[in-house]
């Protein structure tokens, strides 16, 4: 990483923070968040043990092409060890795999993957509809 | 491997206010330095809710 930097943040203020999601003040050498969610909708609130298995859905196994790294990146500064001031940051929501960082980094590896299923009647249920 | 070098004349970094509503997945939010990033986010889901316990996507379940 090479020269460390001070971070200074006055106020940080963040309300809700989801799956696998980091805040960092200060450098780090790498940050990789995994996230990984499977969401069932269904009409009626019925759901056995066991019912379902991520590996089953190829969307937590499908490959994702990396890019290919073809120089090495050498970052040089003529202050040393400058400093990061930062005055106010106010976040209402973040969701899976999110970032948030005051300071330097060398590499930020952020992953999300999603399934999102719904199971509907295709007849309505008995009673379904009746007035009382 | 080749060497890519970046120069930073100036390394001071200040910012006010930051004020964000929401980040969906797979987002980053930093200030400071940063080398490299790399960004992932698969999401499936079906187009619209399919009947009798079909997910609405084919080939999954």
């Amino acid at each position: 990483m090479g020269d460390v930097r001070k971070s200074v943040v006055g106020e940080l203020s963040v309300l809700s923070v989801d799956n696998s999601s980091a805040i960092e003040i200060g450098d780090t050498e790498r940050l990789a968040p995994v996230s990984r969610v499977l969401a069932v909708q269904r009409q009626e609130a019925i759901f056995p043990f066991g019912e379902f298995a991520m590996r089953n859905y190829a969307a937590y196994s499908r490959p994702v092409p990396l890019p290919v790294v073809a120089e090495r990146l050498v970052m040089k500064r003529d202050l040393p060890k400058p400093p990061v001031h930062v005055g106010s940051i106010r976040i209402i929501a973040v969701s899976s795999s999110v970032i948030i960082q005051v300071g330097s980094s060398c590499e930020l590896l952020a992953e999300s993957r999603i399934k999102h299923i719904r199971h509907l009647f295709r007849e309505p249920p008995a009673g379904a509809g009746k007035e009382k | 491997m080749e060497n890519l070098e970046l120069a930073v004349t100036s390394g001071e970094l200040s910012i006010g206010s930051v004020s964000i509503l929401a980040m969906s997945v797979s987002s980053v939010l930093l200030v400071g330095d940063l080398v490299r990033a790399h960004l992932v986010s698969v999401f499936e889901s079906p187009l619209e809710a399919e009947p009798n316990g079909q997910d609405g996507v084919s080939g999954d379940g």
